[in-house]
This record gives structure tokens, sequence and C-alpha cells, in this order.
């Protein structure tokens, strides 16, 4: 057989290829709602759709557009924030929190973004660098609005009559989980038809080449705010489920410092940039590693000297993630995905239904029929 | 006037801090044009260092072992890590010094198994009564000495930059780097003595935090490299006095608006200062203001 295999674009083995991938994410992601879990298994999966949902906000504006943040701890903290004050000073119900997370989030994205026009690299990450270094300090100075350095607490997201969870805390965990997975499903809906459209391209052309973009008539300050906005805001709404998820909104949350927007860059990047499934699966590699690690040293088939070794000390995933956000710069600056769509295309490629004669393709006078599949841009990135 | 002496004298202490890593990131810049997110996280490895150290040796020297230290770690990671990646492109670089920071912000309590501050032996005097008085304001001995200790680097600095060979290659690597191996500099090697360089300087800027702080933990560089990264885009990033002037003045900036609204601003928001310099730096200024102006080339 000769490798790799070409399959034509939707055909019945492309269909195939597709629901097996549907079938995998729904595996790990849907199938524990239909199934009868504990509450904190529940909380965990929660908690990785937060961290996806994050990275995948990140994605949008690192990945596809170019433009490095490691800001997004303070829109995750402006979410949580936005949550918790509606909810405990104005008695919003917590689904409609989130709404108003994502329009103020996009607000201060905005409000960032217009001066990120004139930055450049560097100073753009310098700026975003300040946001995460003030928002904490703000939160605890601010202490008539959101409580200060003791933050707020008691936020809880009862499961509503309709839900088809149980009474009590288990269906509590379940639903919450439900509310973030279907949060995270729009929330990829969003970002896979935006990179996809004609903004999408623009996005990927200024990522690549900005003067060449604003040559070919992309308005680039005008993308890059707009992206900026809407990255921001999608961080907001995964931060108001944190909130929910912790039951709280406080300073001291690790999260809303600047560690939390390295946690979102490494999920980011080992799952890969510039590919719509890398922020998921590096949000499962993450939280499932992070945790396998956490309980490491209590593990009895560990060696004596090693579980010695590893006791008293911080956890060892931290290190492990910095070294493997180094080696990937290296080696695979795509990510998992990438590395894996890169291994999987020697294996079977989908080659693209050629157009008859009989149902000629409509030509969109702006784009060249060999544009580049989106999914192929993330080459350009290393 | 002496509240306002006071002011300066203390912000000319921190500010002495914010030049030494200023200087750092700014001798980093001119010779590869990265900015180097891990260094004040090198900073705070370096001090962990002087602190292992000290257990053995007299502070002093200690301080000066960690930095050399410091100096061999920076210049190996600019040769492994930094330069090969750097070949690929500014967003992998800007990624590894970030993961730089993780790694560094968790390797020091993961190595010395301390997850909690360990106490550090004060480089000066900081007796009750070790001050002078100048118009009513007390200038504490352990503040000179920072200040000292930070215009010596500045001008041993000065005088490398300025007067030897090893500095002129610098220059050159900083303002042309495609010509510089032409005329025989070997480039390769002065990116490595200025990471070098510049982590000998960050360590000693950290050793100075935790002798004022008078204890270590992994998070003392945090809002120190922020102010720092702000001193350095005022002074323009690729200036060493500018670095060092722009250093003080925030010092001073941030005691002085810290210190006369203490409801509005105080000790919280007293960095505030630096957010607003960066920005209005780099919105009316993006060259600073001893920066010297990029042209690019389309």
């Amino acid at each position: 057989m000769n490798l790799p295999i070409r399959i034509p674009f939707l055909s019945p083995q492309h269909w195939a290829l597709r629901v097996l991938g549907v079938a995998a994410v729904a595996y790990f992601l849907v199938l524990p709602i239909f199934q009868d879990r504990r509450p904190n298994e529940y909380g965990e999966l929660t908690d990785i759709c937060i961290f996806a949902l994050a990275a995948l906000s990140l994605n949008l504006l690192i990945g596809f557009t170019g433009q490095i943040s490691i800001g997004h701890s303070a829109f995750f903290g402006v979410g949580a924030y936005t949550t918790a004050i509606l909810m405990t000073d104005h008695g919003w119900s917590p689904g409609w929190t989130f709404l108003a997370a994502a329009v103020i989030c996009f607000g201060v994205g905005v409000l960032v973004g217009v001066p990120a026009l004139r930055l450049k690299g560097l100073y753009l990450t310098l700026v975003t660098l300040a946001l995460a270094q003030i928002f904490p300090a703000l939160v605890r100075k601010f202490e008539w609005l959101t409580g200060g350095s003791r933050g707020i607490g008691g936020l809880r997201y009862e499961q509503p009559d309709y839900a088809p969870v149980d009474v009590g805390r288990a269906g509590r965990s379940e639903w919450l989980f439900m509310v973030a997975l279907v949060m995270l499903g729009i929330s990829y809906v969003i970002v896979r038809n935006l990179v996809k459209s004609r903004t999408g391209r623009a996005m990927i052309a200024v990522r690549d080449n900005a003067t060449a973009a604003a040559v070919m008539g992309v308005n680039v300050p005008v993308t890059k705010t707009v992206v900026f906005g809407l990255s921001a805001a999608l961080c907001g709404v995964s931060g108001s489920l944190f909130a929910l998820r912790q039951t709280q909104a406080n300073p001291e949350t690790l999260m809303f410092t600047i560690l939390g927007s390295i946690v979102f860059l490494v999920i980011m990047v080992i799952g890969g940039a510039a590919s719509l499934m890398g922020p998921i699966v590096g949000a499962f590699v993450y939280y499932r590693f992070d945790e396998y690690t956490r309980a490491l040293p209590d593990k009895s088939y560990l060696p004596e000297f090693l579980s010695g070794f590893l006791n008293g000390r911080p956890n060892l995933a931290t290190i492990v993630f910095a070294a493997l956000l180094i080696l990937l710069m290296f080696l695979a600056p795509f990510g998992m995905v990438g590395l894996a769509k890169r291994i999987g295309r020697r294996l079977v490629v989908v080659v693209p239904r050629p157009p008859s004669r009989k149902h000629p393709v409509p030509r969109d006078p702006g784009l060249p029929t060999d544009a580049m599949p989106v999914d192929d841009a993330d080459t350009a990135l290393t | 006037m002496t509240r306002f002496l006071q002011y300066v004298f203390n912000g000319l202490s921190s500010g002495a801090i914010y030049s030494l890593l200023a200087l750092s990131l700014v001798i980093v810049y001119r010779g590869s044009g990265h900015l180097n997110f891990a260094q004040g996280e090198m900073a705070m490895l370096s001090a962990f260092f002087a602190w292992w150290y000290s257990g053995r040796m007299a502070i002093w020297l200690a301080v000066i072992l960690a930095a050399v230290t410091a100096f061999v770690l920076a210049a190996i990671t600019e040769r492994l890590i930094i330069r090969p990646i750097g070949h690929r492109s500014p967003f992998a670089v800007v990624v590894a010094a970030i993961g730089l920071f993780l790694g560094l912000n968790s390797l020091a309590p993961f190595a010395w198994r301390v997850t909690t501050q360990q106490p550090f032996e004060s480089l000066f005097p900081r007796e009750p009564g070790d001050f002078i008085r100048i118009g009513g304001a007390t200038w504490r001995y352990e503040h000179i000495g920072r200040l000292i200790v930070m215009l010596i680097l500045a001008a041993l600095l000065f005088v490398l930059f300025q007067k030897t060979k090893l500095g002129l290659a610098m220059r050159a690597v900083a303002s042309n780097p495609e010509t510089a191996p032409l005329v025989g500099i070997n480039t390769g090697q002065v990116l490595m003595v200025s990471w070098g360089l510049a982590a000998f300087v960050g360590a000693i800027g950290g050793c100075l935090v935790a002798s004022v702080n008078t204890n270590i933990d992994a998070a003392m560089m945090f809002t120190i490299f922020f102010s720092a990264t702000a001193a350095a885009t005022l002074g323009g990033f690729d200036s060493l006095g500018g670095a060092v002037m722009s250093g003080l003045v925030l010092g001073v900036v941030e005691n002085m608006t810290a210190g006369y609204f203490p409801s509005q601003i105080g000790q919280e928001l007293r960095f505030s200062v630096s957010l607003l310099i960066i920005l209005v730096v780099l919105l009316v200024r993006p060259s600073g203001l001893f920066g010297s102006q990029r042209v690019e080339r389309v």
C-alpha cells in the first residue's frame, strides 16, 4: 500500500475520519454527562474546560494573530469578579453574568488593544505584562467593590429545575460541568468560524506579515484591536466559570497573577499554537499531568529514594512544563496537535475535490484559488 | 522639605535596584534585541545561590560568587537555548524566555526544598542607629549602600563598554549585528558575554533586594522586574545611561506618589506609576528618553 493514502474531500472515508475525530472528543468530554461520576470528577472536567477555554482565547490572539499577551490572567480575573459582583451585589443569575463578563472584558480588551496598535511585538507584551501585574493590586485597592483581599465568597450555581441532573452537591457539580462544556463548545464554534472566514485570513495575514497584509487591503489596526477584544471576552467567560467553580473570587488566587497567564500560554503551546483542537488537548494534558505529579510522592510503586527526594518539594510538573515549553520551541513549535497532524499527513491526505465543469466552484475574486487551508497555516509560525 | 527629602532618599534606594535590573535588560537587548523575561527570575535564583553559599563563607564573598555563578549559567543558557531558538522566530524566543521564567521560578524552591521565606543576612549595617541625618530626613546606611553598589557597577560597565576591546566589540554588535562579524568580531562570544554580564549585574541586584528584605522567596522579583521593564522603557531600551537615570527617577517618583497620596495610591498601587510610564512612553516616544530611533526597512 502506498502511503499516504489519498482520499477525496467529503467522500465516505473522509466523513468516517471526521466522525472518528468527533467521537474521540465526545468520549472524553461529552460521555461523562451520561455516566454517573463522582462530583469531584465533574469538578476536574470543569477545570479542564475552563483552562481549554482560556487557552482557546489566547490562541486566537497569539496563534492566529501573532500578538503575544501575558496579561490574560487579568481578563480571567475581570471575568471572575464580574460574575462575583453581579451575583452577590445585584442578585443576577449566574448564566447572565457570562454575557456581562464577555462584554466588559471585550471593552477592557479593546482599551488595551488600542495602544497596542502603535506597539509591535515586544512593546505590546510589555503592556500586557503591566496589566497582569496591576490586576491583583487593583482588586486589593478597590475594597468597596471587590471585597479587598478577603475576596467574594459563596458563589454557587444552583442547578435549575429543568436541568437533567440530581439535586444537591452532586447535581450542582455536574450542572456546572455541562455549562462549562456548552460555553467551550460555543466558543470553539465562534473561533473556528472566525478563523476560517475572511476575517480569519486577514488575522493570519497580519500575523505573517503585517505590512504585506496592509498592502493587500487588510485593515491592520481594526483587525488587531477587535481580535484582542474578542480574545479578552472569551477569556472573561472562562474566568466567570472559574469563579463559579471555586465558589469565590480572591486576589490571592494564583490564576489571577501573571503565573495564570503563563499557565494559559503553556497549555496553548503544548496543545498547538494556531490549531483549533490544540487548546483542548493541551488543557487535558496539562491538567492530568499536573494532577499526576502532585500525587506522585505518595505512589506506592515509586522507589523509596525517589519519593523521599520529591517529598517536601513543590510540584515537579511546573518544572517539566517549563522544560517542555523550551523543548517544544526547538522540536515542534506547532505543539502536539500540529505534530499529530504532520504525522497523520504521512498516512492519509484529504484531496480537495477538483472543480468539475458541471458544478464549477464559485470564484471569490478576493482570494486566490490555491489559498492555503487554514489548518496548514501553522507552518508559517515556525 | 523633610518629607520630600525622605522620599528622595528612599526612592533612590529602590530606584538603584530598578537601575540594576534595567541595566541587565538593556545589556541583553543591545546584544540580541530580545527582552529577557526571565531576568528577574535569574536574579532571584542568584539570590538563592548567595543564600546557599553564605552558610559557608562571608556574605559579601557569597554574593560575588553567586554573581559569577549567574554569569556562567546565563552564558550557557544563551548558547544552548536562546541562540538556537532565535534562529527560528522572535515569537519562539519570547515563549522560551517565559518558559525560563516559569522553570526558574519553581526550580529555586524545588532544588533547595524550601517553600517558605528564608532569612537572608544583610549586606550592610542595619542597626536602628545606622543612618545619617540630612535636613531632618534620615538616610539609612543600607539604602546608601544599595545606591553606591549600583553606581560602582554602572561605572565599571561604563569603563568596560567605552575603554576595553570587549566593550568595543559589544558596541559594534549592538549597532550593527550584520557587519560586526565582517570586521573580525566573534558575535556569538559577544552575545554569551552580554547574557553573562546581564545576569551578573542582575544577580547583584537580586542579592541587594534580599539584603534589604532580609529574606528570600521565589516571588521576590515579580514587581521589581516589572518596574525595571518600565525603567528600561523610559530609558529607551538600548541606552545604559538611560537605564541608570530612569531607574533612579522611577524609584523617586514611585515613592513620592505613594507617599503624597497614601489613600489614593499608597503602597499597593505604587507600581501603577510604572504602568502609566510604560503606556505614555510607548505612545508618545517609543524610543524612550535616551534611546536611539530605530528605522525599519520594509
